[in-house]
């Protein structure tokens, strides 16, 4: 077939719009990066960790539950370096970065073991792209899972260069809700919410835990795995491993049994993996809360009043455990 | 690039390949469905005897309906003959098959079936080239969700001369575009709330239940009519014209007319090829609506096997029958109330209207089970204290606002185009206007896109 001059004004015309597409989308990520990423928790946590990392000793990591529940403020030492939503994918990967800087000293490192830290429903769901490229080795995290193909890590690297992707609505509410920004205390969001003064508890709990846990493999094989990684990475580095049941509300804990008949099954294989780490200790605060939800700001995340108090208990409790005693 | 009798090779394979990368060995049913239909419409069409045309035809038709009955329905009839027997207190053991749905099956059985039939009674002669009537059936961009494409209009296709046309492909382009907008950034987005809510339905009574519905509509119309859209607009750019799927079907004025705007490749295949030859609107009145009552429990079959799909197109078929039921009674009213001299009034009463018959369909459409559709129709008017706690919707008042706001936006184009003020407007524009316009376009949906889901008719 001969080329026409129809042809070749349309590879013009496509080029020169992909062109001015390229350069309009181009310069509203960086305006979006500058005006609203930079500000973003995520992006004030990591840089405040960063400056005060020579004087940290005892690191907090996770999900949402550290993040809401522990306010460093009362610990000596201590950094909230968990982020909403973080799989032990994401804590493993960001851990291997963190303890790989030489300016780093930690003794103690606290993870999370909660009744949805294994769901399924956490491995594919990395969100944030930008912000943890600069931890995950993508590459070794589609090695572990022959479900993803190669176009997710083109779609994983394409939403990490253009953050602005699908976040039209962040924008729409940069220019015309005016939120406020989250009031942070190294790494820890202060929430003033108060879910006592909530109406229907147990229907916002059960959506909670459906979100959590409905249609999940409850022990996801790959967040095992991970999670084991991270106890080796901070056995290699003689750091002392403290697992942390957070506290949640009694409605949530109601709601996860609709979907986890079977608890035994989590605690089992739990116990499991922390009989091969003799040094593990692991406190249990889960049910601390029932009939408090005063101190919850919703189903299972404590606000300012309960973060304190649970804060200032774990700090005791800590004071118990010879290897740290002396920091606190 | 590739020389012309080449072509369908090219589309041939690419079009197998786009139907094997979802689960390879099911391009075997495909296959099948193509032989058997090929096969029997060249025998019946050399056939002079009467009765082995017909045997041809019968071999034709059950090639066809039997794969699309094991796969889609014997699990559905043998679940209902076990809960038949079992309100007898009969022993009924049921056996379930584990198989998953062909994606498209639906779509491409019911293709050559019409072709099969229109060699049948003449109105066609059979495709001898095997490869060109293979890639009639297995065409990729109607393949998985239609639209369901006739043979008179897609076969000469493959044979003519294909020339590059700027203005073609442009167009092409901006359909495919218009489709992603509809698909992406509202189906998508708006269907957050719907399952939301849909799949929690006792959860929610009132004002939540009919807010999901509303939403559904515009769900399920963006969905499929945004993939018809980028379907037509991909065949377009390689110079294929595929039939019109949607018409914008709210501004329909009654049922009827909804059905010649909603998924108009099925409607007129059912109506040449089930509603006629039950003898259409020529036999008895009672008769007649019997054959609307049952052509569209069949359409309410075809789109799923559940009872909740044959109840919505049970009510679609009583629709119609009420519909000429009380035609006179309706003009009588129309007169009596002065409404014929108000036109604008008398269309957007009617427009109205046939969204909430429409629209109260789509509740047995999309409800997971007969009993959350009876709960939803139930508890549609009941507790309206209930408020709308954006927790419980699934997406904030703000993505809410937005979704409703391209809603709008997508019906003033309709409006527009309903008005025959084509988007060719848009065509006479200076250069930077256009391109204002697609770039706008593109980063609404790259900003407000919602990416990941499915499109809801590949079930089908």
């Amino acid at each position: 077939m001969k080329i026409t001059d129809d042809m070749k004004l349309f590879a013009r015309r496509i080029v020169g719009f992909g062109l001015v597409l390229f350069v309009v989308f181009g310069l509203l990520n960086i305006g979006y990066y500058h005006l609203i990423l930079s500000n973003t928790v995520l992006e004030r946590s990591y840089s405040d960790f960063l400056e005060h990392r020579e004087n940290i000793r005892i690191l907090f990591m996770g999900d949402s539950h550290p993040k809401r529940d522990i306010n460093p403020a009362l610990i000596n030492y201590s950094f909230n370096l968990a982020d909403v939503g973080e799989s032990y994918i994401q804590t493993y990967h960001k851990l291997s970065t963190v303890l790989n800087d030489p300016l780093v000293d930690l003794y103690t490192v606290v993870l999370p073991l909660d009744l949805h830290s294994f769901s399924s429903m956490r491995t594919d769901r990395i969100k944030n792209e930008w912000y943890w490229d600069r931890f995950i080795q993508y590459d070794e995290v589609f090695s572990q899972d022959t479900n993803r193909s190669i176009f997710d890590s083109v779609v994983w690297r394409f939403k990490s260069w253009f953050p602005i992707i699908s976040k039209g609505q962040e924008l729409i509410e940069y220019a015309f809700v005016r939120r406020e920004s989250s009031e942070l205390v190294k790494g820890y969001i202060i929430s003033y919410d108060n879910y006592s003064m909530s109406s229907d508890k147990s229907i916002w709990a059960f959506f909670r835990a459906q979100s959590q846990l409905e249609d999940s493999e409850i022990m996801d094989p790959i967040l095992v795995e991970y999670f084991k990684k991270c106890l080796i990475l901070c056995t290699e580095q003689n750091l002392h491993i403290i697992l942390i049941k957070y506290p949640i509300s009694e409605h949530y804990y109601t709601a996860v049994h609709q979907f986890i008949p079977n608890l035994s099954l989590i605690n089992d294989t739990i116990e499991t993996i922390i009989t091969e780490f003799p040094g593990v200790i692991m406190l249990d605060y889960q049910d601390f809360f029932f009939g408090r939800d005063d101190v919850f700001m919703d189903t299972d995340h404590l606000n300012k009043k309960g973060a304190d108090l649970f804060t200032s208990l774990i700090r005791n409790d800590f004071k118990n455990i010879t290897t740290i005693c002396d920091l606190i | 690039m590739l020389p012309q009798k080449y072509r369908w090779m090219l589309l041939l394979g690419a079009s197998y390949y786009f139907y094997m990368s979802w689960k390879p060995e099911y391009a075997l049913l495909l296959l099948i469905a193509t032989l058997t239909n090929y096969c029997c419409s060249i025998l019946l069409f050399n056939s002079h005897k009467s009765a082995l045309r017909k045997m041809y035809l019968f071999i034709g038709i059950v090639g066809s309906i039997g794969l699309l009955f094991f796969f889609k329905y014997f699990n559905f009839l043998n679940n209902s003959l076990g809960h038949f027997f079992q309100s007898l207190s009969i022993e009924f053991t049921s056996l379930e098959l584990q198989v998953l749905l062909p994606i498209g099956i639906s779509f491409f059985t019911f293709q050559t079936l019409g072709y099969t039939i229109d060699v049948y009674r003449g109105k066609r002669t059979p495709e001898r080239h095997f490869g060109i009537f293979a890639l009639y059936v297995s065409f990729f961009p109607q393949l998985v969700a239609g639209p369901i494409e006739r043979a008179k209009n897609l076969l000469p296709q493959f044979r003519q001369y294909f020339e590059f046309s700027y203005s073609r492909a442009g167009d092409g382009l901006k359909l495919m575009l218009w489709g992603f907008f509809k698909k992406i950034v509202i189906a998508d987005s708006i269907a957050i709330v719907v399952d939301q809510i849909y799949n929690n339905v006792e959860v929610y009574s009132g004002t939540p239940l009919i807010f999901a519905t509303v939403l559904f509509a515009f769900q399920i119309f963006c969905d499929f009519s945004g993939y018809s859209d980028i379907a037509i607009g991909a065949a377009k750019i390689m110079g294929f014209t595929l039939m019109d799927n949607f018409r914008r079907p709210y501004f329909a004025r009654s049922v009827v007319d909804f059905w010649r705007r909603w998924h108009i490749s099925l409607s007129t295949w059912f109506r040449d090829y089930l509603y006629i030859p039950l003898g259409g609107n020529r036999v008895p009145v009672p008769r007649w609506y019997l054959n609307l009552v049952i052509v569209f429990l069949v359409a309410g079959l075809w789109h799923g096997a559940n009872w909740t799909f044959v109840i919505w197109g049970g009510l679609h078929g009583m629709y119609l029958v009420g519909y000429y039921v009380t035609a006179k009674v309706r003009k009588n009213l129309t007169g009596m109330f002065g409404l014929d001299r108000f036109p604008l009034v008398l269309a957007g009463i009617q427009i109205g209207t046939t969204f909430i018959l429409v629209d109260f369909g789509w509740i047995f459409f999309r409800a997971n089970s007969l009993s959350d559709a009876v709960y939803i129709v139930t508890h549609l008017f009941t507790g309206f204290g209930n408020g709308l706690e954006t927790t419980w919707l699934g997406m904030s008042w703000t993505g809410i606002m937005i979704a409703v706001c391209a809603i709008v936006a997508m019906e003033i184009v309709h409006l527009i185009q309903e008005k025959n003020m084509s988007l060719q407007l848009l065509s006479m524009r200076p250069v930077w206007v256009r391109w204002s316009v697609y770039l706008s376009l593109i980063l609404v949906i790259l900003l407000f896109g919602v990416f990941e889901r499915p499109f809801i008719y590949f079930q089908f």
